[in-house]
């Protein structure tokens, strides 16, 4: 069915683009719940392994809401931005729930690991989680930056024309971040 | 950490990463000596950045979650509940296909405890809020204690509707029953105080339409089980906004269970009464006495929506005594007949009998055959109970033949087909008496027309004679033999009987009997009356249609030229029989491409039987459909798309969705959504009309063929190129085994294959098949025809897709 909603997240967009502030209150719910039947989707196909790629589910959600008119690139961008927040919420509200059902401890683990090296560690999400509101009051932007490449899917190059800031300082800031992340998690947050 | 010292932290990691391994230790000293957290930091910073292969590493690359259900979404969803202020979600309930529910507080207007129902996304909020706010009146009215209430009707900050009801602690009825083991009688003893409160319900004209064991709830009051049926005014609210998009998914999922609904419910009929709850509340009793439900659970687990509530409309479930004894020979080990406090043999024998032919009665097909209301039902429950006879009869003859008939569906629809043709011939012939003479004769042809009916036809698909896997074909084959010198002396008869069956196996796709049928037909007409009488008339037309479909075009157009303006003629340039000659002509004609006459011919067509049929009448449906296809063909979308989804609309409004018509207009439409790119709607709309087609017209009719083709272009179109890959060599190998060598279908499927191999850069596979159909279609149709030209278009695009854009441009020249 074509929704009307494809035609308000576009309108939205633009209007957010414009430096609208409330657009983006209002936009939320929509993409929310759009990547979240997306995720619904996707979970449900993976019968097994259980798997969601969130560049992926981003994407998608990207084509199907704003596939009408032809988005321009900072359309893109906020879209991204929004997204990805979003998509880190539901995986973080998913990681509580199954923490709070305390069924079993391979159910309540929710892992995050890359696919490029299956052997990784796997990450602990509330555990990133938590390091990320950690970060969030200490240096806002490298939280947003890590929003972007993790739950956006985005590339380097991507993540820093979302931000705002030139490849080469979201390289030094990625590379920082990511030390400052891992060593976080690695103890806990003990510092 | 404070922001301050964060900010220290990236400076001193910043410099010690560029500083070799060996004096990052000295440099930290030097400068955070003063701070331990600080030099902790960053000396655990500098090890994880030294490190290889973390996960951390390269997350745009492909991170993925590993998460093991869909919570996510339910867990998100009760925050957003939060935000509707009078209503404080507690805990989550359970989930079902419509949604989640919730144990809740309500504040306002009383302050109480509910069950809040919440409703996917994906549905009309407005309509489902709406639709409940009507029924709003009589469900307030409805007040019985085995009863739950809905309270209230909204929706969510994010638009989705909701329900708060009254709040029942309680188990599914056919667990409660199972847990405590009750027995038999027990459970139509509880089974019929449901049954009151539906019909207390019904009473007040509040159907529920979605009776199954997860709505009708039994907890316990003072010791005693106590029924609830909970859900009331729901169903409908949501479920006509699903009706009305045709099938019964949203975006892809299942909404509730096709399981307990009633066939007419499955078929999406809109005149849905209390009857439906009486087969629901069939299906649940049918449970409660074997354990399963009549739809196998098994069967159910990999299908679609659309397959299961196919599965729904055509079930014929055993007797529950034989359903109980099956379920011991599939699974000895059952616990069915325990849980009822019973052995499995003395299981079967309480159900035969009484409660077998209740059950029947109740689930069966034809709701006119049902108990006409739940209470009926439940007094002969009573009856039971009581020794007393029951009203639900064992089945009669007339039963068993309409069963036999049900099992062998397609073979009784063409002997009604065929029944209806002739018996329609003879009354024809009757009506038209001009003269005592000629009457005679027309009796006489009545009469003879019937006794072939009953002697030979009939006859012919009783199942003693047959066996019980009766064949179309078999059916035929055997009436055809039986006119041949049957009629030596009676022309009109023979002629008569010869259309019946030509058409019908021409309906079958079977043209060559069907030609020799109607030629013989045709030239007795023409001998018995003449070449402009209307008799004779109606087989040029038949004539015309049927080799329009054979594809020997110019010939059919001579035919249909002399049926359409003959029936002018005869019959008035707004007679229906007219109209329906000059469409087939403008058919005809379109198929040679010259599209401007036929347009002019359809408008006209269109136009005269819109005024005189009327809008939603078949034939004007087939015309509006007819133009459409024209203005498709012609690349005018534009045009062609509104019409298309009229035709749709009102063809599935007025026509149901087993007629062929809207299976046409289906798949019109979804191949028009394709080609402008919908490859989500095109794909549910092919994958019902491909079950539809394979069970209205069979597996190997052309039609189905075609839709299969279609579904495989529509999963191509949505990146599922196996599927897509499989259901088209699926096709393909149907139309070689039962097609005449050649045929447009086969050449169709051939070419959309293609398209799915080039388009996976499988090019090898691609060429020969696309080879083939040049070859093909220009010797059978000719250099100039719109299929030839099509396939010389697909080959010129596969060579630019290969990057040969001299070959291309060679096909291209041809044109």
């Amino acid at each position: 069915m074509p929704s009307p909603a494809d035609a308000d997240v576009t309108r939205f967009l633009a209007d957010f683009a414009a430096g609208d502030r409330a657009a983006i209150t209002a936009l939320m719910p929509k993409v929310y719940g759009e990547l979240r039947r997306l995720a619904g989707v996707h979970l449900r196909d993976e019968r097994a392994g259980h798997t969601l790629q969130p560049t992926a589910l981003v994407n998608e959600a990207f084509i199907r809401l704003s596939d009408a008119a032809g988005s321009s690139v900072t359309d893109r961008m906020h879209f991204f931005r929004l997204a990805s927040r979003l998509m880190r919420q539901i995986l973080v509200d998913h990681a509580r729930a199954k923490q709070s059902q305390k069924r079993g401890g391979d159910l309540a683990r929710v892992t995050l690991s890359d696919i490029s090296s299956p052997q990784a560690t796997e990450v602990d999400l509330l555990g990133l989680e938590d390091a990320l509101r950690k970060l969030e009051s200490l240096d806002a932007r490298k939280a947003r930056l890590v929003e972007l490449r993790f739950f956006g899917g985005l590339g380097e190059e991507q993540a820093a024309e979302a931000i705002g800031i030139s490849r080469t300082q979201a390289a030094r800031e990625w590379r920082v971040t990511r030390a400052w992340l891992a060593d976080e998690l690695t103890r806990g947050g003990a510092a | 950490m404070t922001p301050e010292q964060f900010r220290r932290v990236e400076s001193l990691f910043g410099q010690a990463i560029e500083l070799p391994a060996a004096e990052r230790p000295d440099f930290l000293q030097r400068h955070c000596a003063d701070d331990d957290a600080i030099l902790e930091k960053v000396e655990g910073m500098l090890r994880e950045d030294d490190s290889q292969g973390h996960s951390l590493e390269s997350p745009a690359l492909g991170a993925t979650f590993c998460v093991s259900d869909l919570d996510a979404i339910e867990t998100a969803l009760m925050q957003e509940l939060a935000r509707v202020s009078h209503i404080h979600v507690l805990e989550k309930l359970g989930e079902g296909g419509f949604g989640a529910v919730y144990k809740a507080r309500q504040l306002h207007p009383v302050r109480r405890l509910v069950a809040l129902k919440v409703i996917k996304l994906g549905m009309d909020t407005q309509q489902v809020v709406a639709r409940f706010a009507a029924e709003r009146q009589a469900l307030a009215m409805m007040d019985h204690p085995a009863i739950a209430k809905v309270y209230e009707a909204g929706a969510t900050p994010s638009g989705r509707p909701y329900f708060a009801m009254e709040l029942v602690e309680g188990v599914a009825i056919t667990r409660y029953c199972d847990e405590h083991r009750m027995t038999i009688p027990a459970r139509l003893e509880l089974f019929v105080r449901v049954c009151h409160a539906v019909q207390h319900a019904h009473q007040k004209g509040i159907i529920h339409r979605d009776l199954k064991p997860s709505n009708v709830l039994v907890g316990e009051q003072d010791g005693q089980a106590t029924p609830k049926v909970i859900d009331f005014g729901i169903a409908r609210a949501v479920g006509d906004a699903v009706h009305s998009g045709g099938v019964v998914t949203i975006q892809g999922q299942p909404l509730g269970t096709p399981t307990y609904m009633s066939p007419e419910q499955a078929a999406g009929e809109p005149d849905i009464d209390t009857r439906t709850d009486v087969y629901s509340l069939g299906v649940l009793l049918y449970e409660l006495l074997t354990g399963e439900p009549t739809l196998k659970p098994h069967t159910t687990q990999q299908a679609t929506p659309a397959e299961v509530v196919l599965r729904v409309r055509e079930l014929q479930a055993e007797r529950p005594s034989q359903r109980a004894e099956e379920i011991a020979r599939r699974n000895p080990g059952a616990a069915n007949a325990a849980q009822r406090g019973t052995a499995p043999a003395a299981l079967t024998r309480t159900l035969r009998g009484d409660l077998d032919w209740i059950v029947m009665a109740a689930i069966e097909h034809d709701r006119a055959r049902r108990y006409e209301t739940v209470a009926a039902f439940a007094e002969d429950i009573g009856r039971h109970l009581a020794d007393e006879p029951i009203r639900a009869h064992p089945p009669t003859a007339g039963y068993r033949l309409a069963k036999f008939a049900r099992r062998n569906r397609a073979t009784l629809v063409v002997v009604l087909l065929i029944v209806a043709a002739l018996v329609g011939t003879s009354i024809g012939l009757v009506r038209s008496i001009a003269s005592e003479a000629r009457a005679r004769t027309d009796a006489q042809i009545a009469q003879e027309i019937n006794a072939f009916l009953n002697n030979d036809l009939l006859a012919a698909v009783a199942p003693e004679a047959l066996g019980s896997d009766v064949r179309v074909r078999d059916v035929l084959n055997a009436a055809s033999l039986r006119v041949e010198g049957k009629f030596a002396d009676q022309p009109e008869v023979e002629a008569s009987v010869r259309l019946t069956l030509g058409r019908t196996f021409y309906r079958l796709a079977e043209f060559e009997p069907a030609k020799r049928h109607l030629e013989r037909a045709l030239t007795l007409r023409q001998q018995a009356y003449g070449d402009g009488d209307a008799r004779t008339l109606e087989v040029f037309h038949d004539m015309g249609e049927l080799i329009t479909l054979t594809e020997e075009y110019a010939t059919a157009e001579a035919l249909l030229s002399r049926a359409f303006a003959g029936r002018k003629k005869v019959l008035g340039v707004d007679h229906a029989a007219t109209l329906l000659s000059e469409y087939a002509l403008g058919v005809a004609i379109g198929e040679q491409g010259r599209f401007a006459e036929t347009e002019a011919l359809i408008t006209d067509a269109l136009q005269r039987c819109r005024a005189t049929l009327g809008p939603t009448d078949k034939q004007t449906l087939t015309t509006l459909r007819g133009l459409a296809v024209l203005y498709r063909s012609t690349g005018d979308f534009a045009k062609a798309m509104p019409l298309y989804e009229e035709v749709y609309a009102l063809s599935r409004e007025s026509l149901g969705v087993n007629s062929p018509n809207t299976l046409l207009t289906m798949q019109d439409l979804a191949g028009s959504l394709l080609a402008r790119g919908d490859a989500k709607r095109a794909l549910d709309l092919m994958i019902e009309a491909v079950a539809v087609s394979k069970s209205v017209r069979g597996d190997k009719h052309p039609g189905t063929l075609m839709a299969m083709g279609m579904l495989a272009s529509a999963y191509q179109a949505a990146d599922d190129v196996p599927r897509a890959e499989q259901v088209n060599l699926a096709a393909i190998e149907v139309a070689r085994d039962v097609l005449p060598a050649g045929h447009a279908v086969t050449i169709r499927l051939s070419m959309m294959l293609a398209a799915i191999y080039d388009d996976t850069r499988q090019f090898d596979k691609a060429e020969p098949l696309l080879l083939t159909a040049v070859a093909t279609s220009r010797g059978r149709l000719g250099e100039g025809n719109p299929l030839t030209q099509e396939a010389l278009r697909r080959l010129a695009s596969h060579y630019r897709a290969m990057g040969k854009s001299k070959e291309a441009a060679e096909v291209l020249k041809r044109q």
